[in-house]
Order: C-alpha cells, then structure tokens, then sequence
C-alpha cells in the first residue's frame, strides 16, 4: 500500500522512524507550531534526498551546516544541497495535486541563495516516504514562472517542469557545466543600524509573514547574512543573546569586528580633535591613545518622547607594559545628532557588575573615563536612555 | 462485443457500458458523416491501393491531431476521443488490476481517463515517432493513477484538511472558477495563507491538526486583520471569525467540487450520439493539401524508420548490459505491469532495493540512448534534448516490451505498435 504508485521516472525515498525522529529533533528549536512544522518537512526531505545522492555521490553535502537551519526555516520553506559548485533546491510541500513548483522568492532572487536546480518534492510523513517527482532550472523559474506578489513566490506548471529525475541524474552527468541560472539583480547593502532596526522590527513573533511584511530587497539582504538571519531567529524564539565580550588585546593584532569602526568614519573631525579633553585638561596634556575604535550604540525610539538617538562610544587604549593597559572611554553624540541627549546615563562596572563609576550628560557636559586594568581584567559599560539600557561588555 | 477494424467506425464510435458490466460500440452519426465525407476526399485525392489499414488509421490520428492542435476543425477532438477509446479502456483494465478500490469499476476510470483527453493530446509530440495510440497508452494509466492517488488521499481528507494539501494553483483556479473578482480572490488568497499558517499539527511529527473551533477562527481572524493592510492595501477590508469561517469552509467546497468532483458528473468533452442539426456546409475543409503531401513524405521517410531501428538496437544492447536482476525488475515493471508491492514479492527484495534498482536500471538506458546520440557528430547534448530523449525512451520502452491487448471478453484484437 505504502508506496503504490512508485513510477521510476521519480524517487521514492522511504523514511524511517529514526529518520523521522531526527528530523523532530531538528525542529524544535524553531518558535511557532507552522515553522516547527516546515523544519521538520524539511528536515524529512533534506536528509532523505542527501542520502539517496550520497549513495553515488558520497561527497554531496548540505549547504548549510545542521545548527544554522533552523534560522532559514523559521522563515522561509527549502533546503539546499550541494555537489560541488551545483546547488539543488529542495522544496518539500505537502500538496497532493502535482501541478506546480512553487518557489520561495529568496531562493530565486537572492544571489548568494540562488539555485541550479529545484526539486519539487511531496513529503507524506505520516505514510513514511518522500517523493521528487519533477525538477527545473534557475534559468527556467525567473524565464518562464509566475511571479505572486502577495506570497512572493515563483511558479511552474507541472507541464513545464521535466517529470523525470533520470533526465536530472543523466543532465548532471553529461552536462553538468550546462548553463542553469539566470543573473538578477544585486541586492542592496544594509547599514548595521538598518539591520538591527529590521531585527527588531521583524523579530516581533506576532509578526506572522515576516518575509512579506518589508519590501523584498531590504529583507533578502537580511536574510542572507548569516549572523543577522541567526540573529532574527533568535530574537523570535525569544533566546537572549549572550553578550559577545570584546577583546580588547585582540585589538593590539589589528583585530576589529565590524561593528567596531574606525574612529573618522563615524566621528566629526572636531569631535575626534577633542574627544579625550576634559575641562580639567589643556589641550596640550589630553591623553592620547595608541588605538581608537568607535562603535554607533543605537537607542529605539523613547516611549516617553518617541525620539530615538544613535550615541557613539569611543574606546582608547595604549598598552602600558605587558600585563598593563591604559584605557579611555568616551560617550558622544554621532554626526547630525549635534544635540547631546540629556536624559543619557552611564555607568561603568567592574568584572563582577559592581558599579565602579557613574556619568550623566546631566552633570557633566561630556562623559568619559579614563582608568588602567591588567590584561584578562573585565568590565562593562551600561548606556541608559528613557526606559532602554545597552551593555557592552569588555576583556582588557 | 466485436473489435473495431473500420477507418470510419474507429474515429467516430465510442464505448457505452451497461449496468451489468458489458460494454458495445455506439456511433456518433455527426462524427461517422465527418468521418465518411473525409475518407472519401482522401481516397480521390491519394491512391488507396499504397496504403494499408495500419498506415492509414496513423494517418487520420495525426491528421485530426494536427486540426486539433490547430484549432482549426470543430470535430476533431470527438474523433480523437473515439479513436482513443481502446487505449483508455486498457489502462482502465490495468488500473484496476493494480489497485483494489471499492470506489470505482472499469467504466468510471474510462470516464476520469476521457475527461483528461486535452491533457494527453497536448503531451503527444509526433516528432518523436512514436504513434497517438502508444503515447496514449502510456499517457492514460500514468493520468489515472494520479488521479487514483489525489483521490484516495482526498477521501481521506476533512474538507478543511483538503485546503492544506491543495497547491496554489489550484486553489486559486477553483476561485476563479467561481467568478470571483480578482480582488475578492485576494483576500480569500490571504486567508488561505492565514489558515496554513495556523491550521498545523499541534506537536510536530504527530497528525493530529488543532481543533476547529470558535478560538481558530478567532486566530485566523486575527492575522488576517493584521497582515491586511500590509498585504492587500485599499482593496482588503477587515474580516470577523464567522465570515472567515465561512470563506474557508466555502473554498474548500469548491476546491473539492473543482478538482474532484463525483465521477458520474464528469464533463466529457464527446459523448453525444448525436448534436444538433445537420449543418455540415460549415465545416472547414477537412483535408488540408499541404499537410497530405507532408504525411505522404514522413511516411516514405527511410531515414526514420533506420532511426527507429538503430534506437531499438541500442535499448536492447543496454539491456543486455544490465544485471539480471535489473532487467528482471524492468520486465515486472513494464510488461507484466506490476507494482513496487507486487515487484518486492515476487522478487523477494525490499522496497529501498526494488525502487532503486528500477531507477538505476531506467537510468542507464537514458544514459545510453543520449550517450549514443552523441555519437554521429560528436555533437553536444543540451538538457533539453536529455528531458526529450527521456520522454521517447518511454515510448520506446512500451514499444519494446509490448503493450497486451486490451480485453474485451470473447474476442481479443491484435494491436499493432510503433
């Protein structure tokens, strides 16, 4: 009964009650029942398909490494599995009627998630098989599918489709260097700032089509970052990350995440001049630091006063002697936000959060520190504004 | 019931079955007068002498296949669903040698098979050599087995249970089926991607889909408000839980009613005995010169039929290569018309192995029929001559292993292939 209509144009992969299990196992770190559901189809499809390949081709691999697929799917249907350079797009769907492929636009659009060819693939967990049952190219979606603008997916007839994965197998053995995909337009480059704003915007869980609710572009470049599509998944399923902890001796081997800028890059030139005096200070005696490095601290919109306000913290750093650092630490506003914030707290708190120094724009008309520590030493800075407080957490 | 061995009789009768079971030939006089009034411009214009039975019945197939194709004779899908009528009849019978199911007897399958002759007559390629009746006898029993598939699957299905398995293709025809305005359909569209988002199992790997309660609709509801604006602008309107219960529970009505309806109300495009008056003077001209004179050409073509003969020579020496339990699997497969089940009995071999081995097996003929076409100039293979070549190896492959007869009772016809 179970696999009765097996015809040998398609593959028919049976699934085992392990096979199953695994794949329950692989969904539940996604946050609602549909994406749960969608990682497991997918999870089903993905590890039967790549074992039946592996069986010739035992180099076959998934494209992405099992921990990071539960941010894709949390959003969006599909998997994708490699032979070499050739990227097959799996797209499971529990559809019984065979008539179309529909695929989601990110694979299609996107142009490091672009496919060679797409699988369409009707998954039956609970009579245990999977079958592929007809396939296309990147060339043939974008030329010949129809485009949904409400569910942003492209779309081919079953006519239009080769219902055959013999062809497939034989295509990718004679000519596997056969043109496959069409060339789209790049997407646009995202600020760190509009990515968070995104993050948040979207990472709302009561959000329930996050991929249709901002304008394509803006959220296939978010998506295909890994770290930002990571991020968006964990603020969905409400996982608090853990704060990264800067390393600031790395620094001293030139070793900057990005966010961690170059200080001309976000800075005004008088701000940089005087970043470091104090009023008790001449120009002349200011300190100076071997190294500066500026990240733009991003504080959403007040819920008292609706405004928002982009502050920029400014590190220095000069090493004293091997175990010893000279640190400064310094709070301003960024470019067009001349104003300084009023309402701006700061405090400065030791390797087990004891509050070991306290700064308000309030009192004093800058806020800065300067201190020494010894190398491995810890501390944080805690950015208060209105109801929202940002913590950045360092190793000297 | 006697078989039909008449040019006219084959393009213009049909099967009718009885209550108990046996089946004759009725006429369709339009189709027979056509038919008749055809014949007899052909034979004044091409000697009939040169030509035998065989020969001329491909004529007529490709002939009222083009005119079909060409929209340019009204009858000519009547005469194609009467020349048809065997080759649907057999893949009934081997259906339901197949598959045990108390829902339908040989007459319903011939009727779901005849309600699809569009989707055969657009797959059949002349071009490939290989004839209207063999590509039909390919065509029919893939078709119905599909069509056996939804349904079961369907029959297993609540109504709302049928709209999570249902693509969006079809969901949206079975609308616009209904004449709803496109911006009507919008918003059913929406609250269909609403419903899938919610309507899904509770626990994952379990079956078991959330109850359907005033709390579901109230959920479907919600999201449906809130993506509203975003997703349908100025043409979407808010919606309330017993309206949208009621646009879903409509849509799954009509899907069902769309995509599977009862077989006795299947529309079949030719059935009639007889239509209307008599106004055979509109009739286009049933013969078109250029096209006799193309057939005559493509008939005599020795180059084709050496083709056809150096084609079967590499199936069969690919055959030979394969190891006996793989061509083993093949002949289960294709000439006894057996089912995986069917195959790992009589083998005595696991699913994983049957369906592997027969996907192997089919593939390297594939290989070896688009490897030797490669041969004579070297020439480089494109992907689309590999999705056509695999199209023709089925034909080939029902040629080679021959199709039985389909069985009438008493008399059995020989039928002729390729």
């Amino acid at each position: 009964m179970m696999m009765q209509f097996f015809d040998p144009k398609e593959w028919w992969l049976e699934l085992s009650p392990t096979a199953q299990a695994e794949a329950i196992q692989q969904s539940q770190s996604c946050s609602t029942p549909v994406s749960r559901h969608r990682a497991y189809l997918n999870a089903l499809g993905l590890n039967a398909v790549l074992d039946w390949i592996r069986a010739e081709l035992p180099e076959a691999n998934t494209w992405l490494a099992a921990a990071s697929l539960p941010a894709v799917w949390e959003v969006v249907n599909g998997a994708v599995i490699q032979l070499g350079a050739m990227r097959l797009v799996l797209i499971p769907t529990e559809a019984i009627d065979d008539s179309e492929l529909e695929v989601p636009q990110e694979w299609v659009d996107s142009p490091n998630w672009i496919g060679d060819y797409y699988l369409a693939m009707q998954v039956k967990p609970d009579r245990g098989w999977v079958r592929i049952w007809g396939y296309t190219t990147h060339q043939a979606l974008k030329s010949l599918g129809r485009y949904d603008p409400l569910g942003r997916t492209y779309s081919l007839d079953v006519e239009q489709l080769t219902p055959d994965l013999n062809a497939f197998w034989v295509t990718y053995q004679i000519c596997g260097s056969a043109p496959t995909r069409t060339v789209v337009v790049p997407l646009p480059e995202l600020s760190i700032n509009q990515a968070d704003q995104l993050i948040q915007r979207l990472g709302d869980p009561a959000i329930g089509f996050p991929r249709l609710a901002v304008p394509f572009s803006l959220w296939a470049a978010l998506l295909t970052r890994e770290d930002w599509r990571q991020a968006l998944y964990e603020r969905r399923c409400g996982i608090e990350r853990a704060q990264p902890l800067i390393r600031l001796h790395e620094w001293l081997q030139g070793q900057f995440t990005a966010v961690w800028q170059a200080v001309d890059t976000v800075l005004l030139p008088n701000q940089v001049a005087s970043a470091w005096r104090s009023p008790e200070s001449e120009a002349a005696n200011s300190p100076e630091y071997l190294i500066n490095r500026v990240k733009v601290l991003e504080l959403g919109p007040n819920s008292a006063t609706g405004t928002a306000a982009k502050v920029a913290l400014l590190i220095g750093m000069t090493p004293v002697s091997d175990t010893q650092m000279k640190l400064g630490l310094h709070i301003c506003p960024v470019r067009e936000n001349a104003t300084f914030l009023q309402d701006i707290q700061v405090r400065l708190l030791d390797g087990k959060g004891i509050e070991v120094g306290q700064a308000s724009a309030a009192v004093t008309e800058t806020i800065q520190f300067q201190f020494s520590g010894q190398i491995g030493e810890r501390f944080s800075v805690e950015v208060t504004m209105g109801d929202q407080t940002l913590t950045e957490s360092f190793e000297i | 019931m006697h078989t039909r061995q008449e040019i006219i009789e084959l393009f213009s009768t049909f099967l009718q079955f009885e209550t108990d079971g046996l089946s004759h030939w009725v006429t369709d006089l339009r189709l027979r007068r056509n038919m008749h009034r055809c014949v007899e411009d052909y034979v004044q214009r091409v000697s009939m002498a040169t030509r035998d039975r065989r020969s001329l019945e491909q004529f007529w197939a490709l002939h009222w296949h083009h005119c079909w194709q060409a929209k340019t004779h009204p009858l000519a899908e009547g005469h194609l669903s009467a020349y048809l009528q065997e080759s649907c009849y057999w893949a009934a019978q081997q259906i339901l040698k197949q598959f045990t199911s108390v829902q339908f007897g040989v007459s319903d399958y011939c009727q779901i098979g005849m309600a699809e002759i569009r989707t055969i007559l657009r797959g059949f390629k002349p071009d490939r050599g290989a004839s209207l009746k063999t590509f039909a006898n390919i065509a029919f029993p893939k078709l119905l087995k599909d069509q056996l598939r939804q349904r079961q699957e369907v029959n297993l299905c609540s109504s709302l249970g049928l709209l999570r398995r249902i693509s969006k293709k079809r969901f949206l025809e079975a609308l616009r089926q209904t004449g709803l305005s496109s911006a009507a359909i919008a918003q059913y569209q929406l609250a269909w991607m609403c419903f899938n988002t919610l309507y899904v199992p509770i626990q994952t790997g379990k079956h078991q889909l959330p109850t359907v309660d005033q709390s579901l609709w109230i959920a479907i509801t919600d999201l449906y408000n809130t993506e509203c604006p975003n997703q349908l602008g100025a043409t979407g309107m808010a919606c309330t839980p017993a309206i949208m219960e009621q646009w879903l529970n409509q849509s799954a009505a009509w899907v069902r009613a769309y995509l599977y309806p009862p077989v006795e109300s299947l529309n079949l495009p030719k059935a009639g005995i007889e239509s209307g008056s008599e106004r055979q003077d509109d009739l286009p001209d049933p013969l078109q010169e250029s096209l006799l004179t193309e057939w005559v050409m493509w008939e005599d073509n020795q180059a084709r039929q050496v083709q056809w003969a150096q084609i079967r020579g590499v199936i069969v020496t690919a055959l030979e290569q394969l190891d006996a339990q793989s061509q083993e699997v093949l002949r289960c497969y294709y000439q006894q018309g057996l089912t995986q089940q069917q195959i790992m009995q009589q083998l005595q071999m696991s699913q994983a192995t049957v369906s592997r081995r027969l996907t192997k097996a089919r593939e390297a003929l594939l290989l070896a029929l688009v490897q030797w076409s490669q041969l004579p100039l070297n020439s480089s293979t494109t992907p689309n001559l590999i999705k056509e070549m695999s199209a023709a190896l089925e034909e080939w492959l029902v040629v080679h292993y021959g199709v039985p007869a389909p069985d009438f009772g008493r008399q059995t016809e020989v039928q002729e292939q390729g």
